[in-house]
């Protein structure tokens, strides 16, 4: 287990003070206001990332997905001991889908659509995928409160034999307009 | 429900005077004590209103108290614990997020005005632009055509010296009397890094149209204009 730094800010004390010239004719109003912002660890932030445990030998944990305490990450193969050892990574020319990787919920306030963007150059494509698609085009929406679990596609297309750090874009963003 | 505090200074007491003659009859100075009263109203209900919209993104605004202030660290998730599955402590680290339609600003003055709005994160005085939080605002325009072309307008620091505002259209951010500009949200915009926690003001200002005497002209509420871009 990661260990989870508390983060959780004490309220500060509102201190707000409202200038207020003039007797109706104001020809300048200058008012102050406080504002309050906790950054949160992914698994308590207002889009709540938390990674999921994927089984894998003998029921060992693979350890594709991951937090380092704050942010969550992928590695692919995993480092935990459900990986094949033997495994040195995906082939070529191909398609993976690695299913429920993270559960992904929405603590704000407002319905969210939930996709990945992906604009690296290394793999052909690289997205988040849920149990019946890929979050692109048509996007699941997230009710307020709402989770859903994903899991990665991963095209490699003609991309080289190599290490590659890539960089998936999460985005949760409110329906309509 | 605005709960208005009223104060009224003492009247009364006026005379300390001093005419300090010279002798010809011509005083140089004098000085007279008068009483003045003044109200102060909410936030909703001020020359200069501020008031959460009906969003949901309105429960990030916090209205104890008579000023209003913003709030996000997870009391949203307060009121309704059982509708979120785990805790709810602030934003996401190494996120970018943006955060519509928290307040509108609605001018209940007798001036047509502009609007805009000051930050000084390391409290030393001074504003600054770009800084590490990247904290920014922006919100609609009262402008109806502005609002239509664009959909909306920065308020940051678009006034840092005298003249019309710095903004490139200084009618986005012109409010009429008795207009709304609708929908302060705010926007993380920069990677907050390693930064836990962030408590800042802000300044909200609005100053009236008739204060900049450069003799440019500003569109009015619903008129059309060359956009520069």
């Amino acid at each position: 287990m990661f260990h989870r730094r508390k983060l959780l800010a004490g309220v500060a004390g509102i201190t707000s003070s409202s200038l207020a010239l003039g007797t109706g004719a104001f020809s300048r109003v200058s008012a102050q206001r406080a504002v309050h912002v906790d950054i949160g660890d992914d698994d308590s932030a207002f889009l709540r990332l938390e990674p999921l445990v994927d089984e894998g030998i003998d029921g060992e944990p693979t350890r594709r997905s991951f937090s380092n305490g704050q942010t969550v990450g992928f590695e692919i193969p995993g480092n935990g001991n459900g990986e094949n050892p033997d495994s040195e990574g995906l082939g070529v020319g191909s398609v993976y889908e690695f299913r429920r990787l993270l559960e992904i919920s929405n603590q704000g306030t407002q319905p969210v659509e939930l996709y990945s963007t992906y604009d690296g150059d290394n793999l052909d494509d690289l997205a988040l995928v849920s149990d019946d698609r890929v979050l692109r085009d048509d996007p699941p929406t997230l009710a307020v409160g709402g989770s859903i679990d994903v899991g990665l596609s991963i095209d490699t297309g003609d991309s080289e034999i190599g290490e590659f750090d890539e960089t998936l874009t999460i985005v949760a963003e409110k329906t309509g307009n | 429900m605005t709960n208005r505090r009223k104060f009224i200074a003492g009247l009364g007491a006026l005379a300390t005077g001093s005419a300090a003659a010279m002798g010809t009859g011509a005083f140089s100075s004098v000085q007279a004590d008068r009483g003045i009263t003044v109200e102060v109203a909410g936030d909703s209900a001020a020359l200069l209103s501020l008031e959460p919209t009906d969003s949901p993104n309105a429960d990030y605004v916090n209205r104890d108290g008579d000023a209003l202030s913003l709030q996000f660290d997870g009391s949203h998730a307060e009121q309704s614990a059982d509708v979120y599955s785990g805790d709810v402590n602030g934003l996401n680290a190494d996120s970018f997020t943006t955060i519509n339609n928290l307040f509108d600003i609605t001018n209940r003055g007798t001036q047509d005005i502009f609007v805009y709005m000051l930050q000084d994160p390391d409290g030393d005085g001074t504003n600054e632009l770009g800084t590490d939080t990247g904290l920014s605002f922006a919100a609609g325009s009262a402008n109806d055509y502005y609002q239509e072309e664009v959909g909306g307008t920065g308020l940051l620091n678009t006034q840092t010296k005298s003249g019309l505002p710095d903004h490139p259209i200084p009618a986005a951010i012109r409010v009429d009397v008795g207009n709304t500009m609708p929908g302060v949200g705010a926007i993380f915009g920069g990677y907050l890094g390693d930064i836990t926690e962030l408590d800042q003001d802000i300044t909200i200002v609005a100053e009236a149209v008739s204060e900049y005497e450069r003799g440019d002209e500003v569109a009015a509420n619903d008129e059309e204009f060359e956009l520069p871009y």
